[in-house]
């Protein structure tokens, strides 16, 4: 189990407990963060190198007709510079198979993989997978039984991906000039208590969970399972991803540490699908009132 | 009685038998339907294996064709029985089946080889690399994302020779398909297993840090508004797409008849005019799918990059339609005395109009009724209720009859 995280600054050395480095690409990723743009990756990822990280590339964007050319002269720059690229659009596939570089991909589908009959079919091509966040462990713990897989174990988990301007339309339709680009908001249900992250960046809007989901004693029991673990930075300061860094580094040594390291960092965690699996209501209506607590 | 091959598909939504029937009757070329498993819209009625039986049956009569959609992101255990249930579809003689799991695909293309691939719309395809790479993988179509602009559509077809299928009706999500777990997170029901709870279409209060943005008591809403295609029918038959499809798998029959038949119309208009715009009476369809709506429309990215009037602000609750009235069950050529089954509340005097696969628009006043036992009737008011009324032109078994407010 190797410990992946995202870039969030240039001062490479702060990252020495990660097994992997995540360069957010500016241009083809959805990461709404410290991103990086092409006349900047071919010395990073060389420095990235020298500290004997493995240096991965974040393009998971979903891409459109018009991205394809200039995304291609991309690919063919970038290629030789990363050891893997996490991925989102099947172009990204066609783009390495006649490469001959599956074994370079990491799918990230965010809720697309939730079964180990399907990591098997990616793995056959040699390409890694992201399981999706909202499964339960019980689940979890069936699939890594029989597959290997990758897993977010830490960060605000994205959960919605728009390719409308959802922020700057409600302004227009306000007749307000304000921007609300590029800006992180807070989005409240009116039933419920529960602040979720909302951001329109340059590709879309973008929702996310309100807590940082952790998942962390449980790895131990997944330890053969799972290749990579991601720890994801967005909306946290850097110190903070460092110090989560730290836990999950003392833990895969073995070190006695439990989640309450983590919450220490930041005490908004939450073990989200983990403990809840989510149902599927046949034929009942939506729960729209508040019970209490959180939604 | 087996048609030409047509050279756009009109694919319409099925949630029963009885739905399928009606659709293909108004012209749709194609129906897609659920199953028990594997379908995305848990709340529709969804298929028995021998009303897909049925359903093919029916279909292969009319040249139509059966897709069955087995598009949920499936879990560890939706995979039991995927094989067995994949071999009864061929058996009853199913078309295609659209899914989203790549292992789904394989093992069809394992087991059901002769069935057809279709790649769904949670895979959110928008280029034509995308679409080449399903096409290598044994796909014979790709539903587009339904957010490629007009442009991108164009060159997508010009870069590719997989089959590519179009939303051109009904309801949209406002993300990506397949990339929101709003309704999970929000409700615990699973968008990706059919189990949407149409969060997007919520009230939202939106903050920056403790301040609130949206002018109370209005709130801050993200739903988009449902999809009408019509005036970008002849554009997308002309770029080569090779299906158009109508979303709605849980819409009403009434809906179901309305909305294909007004497809059909404009297709065939497609055919007649030789793809000249200028000759459409536009008012006549834009009147015509209007009686089908319940919320709000707009034409989505079809239309280009989408603006405020795409969206739905400060949501409206939807407006169940009151417009369909009955079905016919069967007419009487001598006493000129059609069988009605009743939809919805209507009496004598009422001004109606009946629609059919074949037949146009007519309208009559009722001028008298009668219940099955001929007792003479003032009001139909009890759903499902057989009512007798006379009908001066000739109707068929699924004709329509609807409420006409003003006689046209």
């Amino acid at each position: 189990m190797k410990i992946i995280v995202d870039l969030m600054s240039e001062n490479l050395a702060n990252y020495h407990q990660a097994d992997g480095i995540i360069i957010n690409s500016q241009e083809y990723s959805c990461y709404n963060g410290f991103t990086v743009s092409f006349p900047n990756l071919t010395s990073l990822s060389a420095k990235i190198k020298i500290e004997g990280k493995i240096a991965i590339l974040n393009i998971d964007r979903i891409m459109e007709e018009h991205d394809l050319e200039e995304f291609t002269k991309y690919l063919d720059q970038v290629l030789p510079l990363f050891d893997f690229f996490i991925y989102g659009d099947m172009a990204v596939v066609s783009y390495f198979r006649e490469h001959h570089q599956l074994q370079k991909l990491i799918f990230d589908g965010k809720t697309l993989i939730a079964s180990s009959f399907d990591i098997a079919y990616y793995q056959k091509q040699e390409i890694t997978c992201f399981l999706a966040n909202e499964l339960s462990l019980p689940e979890i713990k069936a699939i890594a039984e029989k597959e290997q897989f990758a897993l977010e174990v830490y960060g605000y988990h994205q959960i919605f991906y728009s390719r409308r301007e959802l922020l700057t339309l409600y302004q227009e339709f306000r007749s307000n000039k304000e921007s609300l680009e590029n800006e992180l908001l807070l989005l409240k249900e009116e039933l419920r208590d529960d602040y979720y992250k909302i951001y329109q960046g340059k590709h879309g809007t973008f929702i996310y969970t309100p807590t940082i989901y952790a998942m962390f004693e449980e790895l131990l029991e997944l330890k053969n399972s799972i290749t990579y673990i991601r720890i994801n930075g967005i909306f946290l300061e850097e110190q903070a991803v460092l110090k989560a860094l730290d836990c999950y580094s003392q833990l895969l040594q073995g070190e006695a540490i439990t989640k309450e390291a983590l919450k220490a960092i930041n005490p908004n965690i939450s073990s989200g699908f983990l403990v809840n699996k989510s149902i599927l209501l046949k034929d009942r209506p939506v729960p729209r009132k508040k019970v209490g607590g959180k939604a | 009685m087996m048609k030409q091959k047509p050279f756009v598909e009109l694919l319409a939504p099925a949630g029963d038998l009885e739905k399928l029937k009606i659709a293909i009757l108004y012209g749709a070329n194609a129906v897609y339907i659920g199953g028990k498993k594997f379908s995305l819209r848990a709340r529709a009625s969804n298929f028995e294996l021998k009303d897909i039986q049925e359903g093919c049956r029916f279909a292969h009569r009319h040249g139509a064709k059966v897709y069955v959609t087995m598009n949920i992101i499936p879990h560890e255990e939706d995979f039991t029985g995927v094989k067995h249930y994949l071999q009864s579809l061929e058996k009853a003689k199913v078309d295609g089946i659209i899914v989203s799991s790549m292992q789904v695909a394989e093992i069809s293309k394992q087991v059901t080889p002769n069935l057809e691939r279709h790649i769904s719309t949670q895979l959110s395809s928008a280029n034509s690399s995308a679409v080449n790479e399903y096409q290598r993988m044994g796909f014979s179509r790709v539903v587009l994302a339904r957010e490629v602009l007009p442009e991108d559509m164009k060159q997508i077809v010009c870069n590719t020779t997989c089959e590519l299928e179009v939303f051109i009706h009904g309801g949209m999500c406002v993300s990506y398909s397949g990339r929101c777990m709003l309704s999970n997170h929000l409700t615990s029901r699973d968008a990706n297993r059919g189990g949407c709870a149409h969060s997007c279409r919520w009230n939202y209060d939106l903050f920056r840090k403790n301040e609130i943005i949206n002018d109370k008591p209005n709130f801050f809403n993200i739903g988009s508004k449902d999809l009408v295609g019509l005036q970008h029918i002849f554009r997308l038959i002309s770029l080569g797409i090779k299906s158009l499809k109508i979303e709605g798998r849980m819409k009403s029959l009434y809906y179901i008849a309305t909305v294909v038949r007004c497809y059909r119309l404009l297709i065939d208009e497609y055919t007649k005019t030789g793809g000249d715009e200028s000759k459409v009476d536009w008012n006549f369809y834009l009147r015509e799918i209007a009686k089908a709506e319940n919320r709000l429309s707009s034409t989505g990215f079809l239309g280009g990059k989408p603006t405020i009037q795409e969206q739905l602000y400060h949501t409206q609750s939807e407006i169940p339609t009151k417009d369909f009235l009955g079905i016919v069950l069967k007419y009487d050529g001598r006493s000129k005395i059609a069988t009605i089954e009743q939809r919805n509340y209507f009496s004598v005097g009422d001004i109606v109009e009946f629609f059919g696969p074949k037949l146009t628009n007519t309208q009559m006043q009722i001028s008298k009724m009668m219940d099955e036992n001929k007792e003479p009737l003032d009001v139909a008011r009890h759903p499902l209720q057989i009512i007798k009324i006379k009908v001066p032109f000739k109707l068929s078994p699924f004709d329509m009859m609807s409420k006409v407010e003003k006689v046209e």
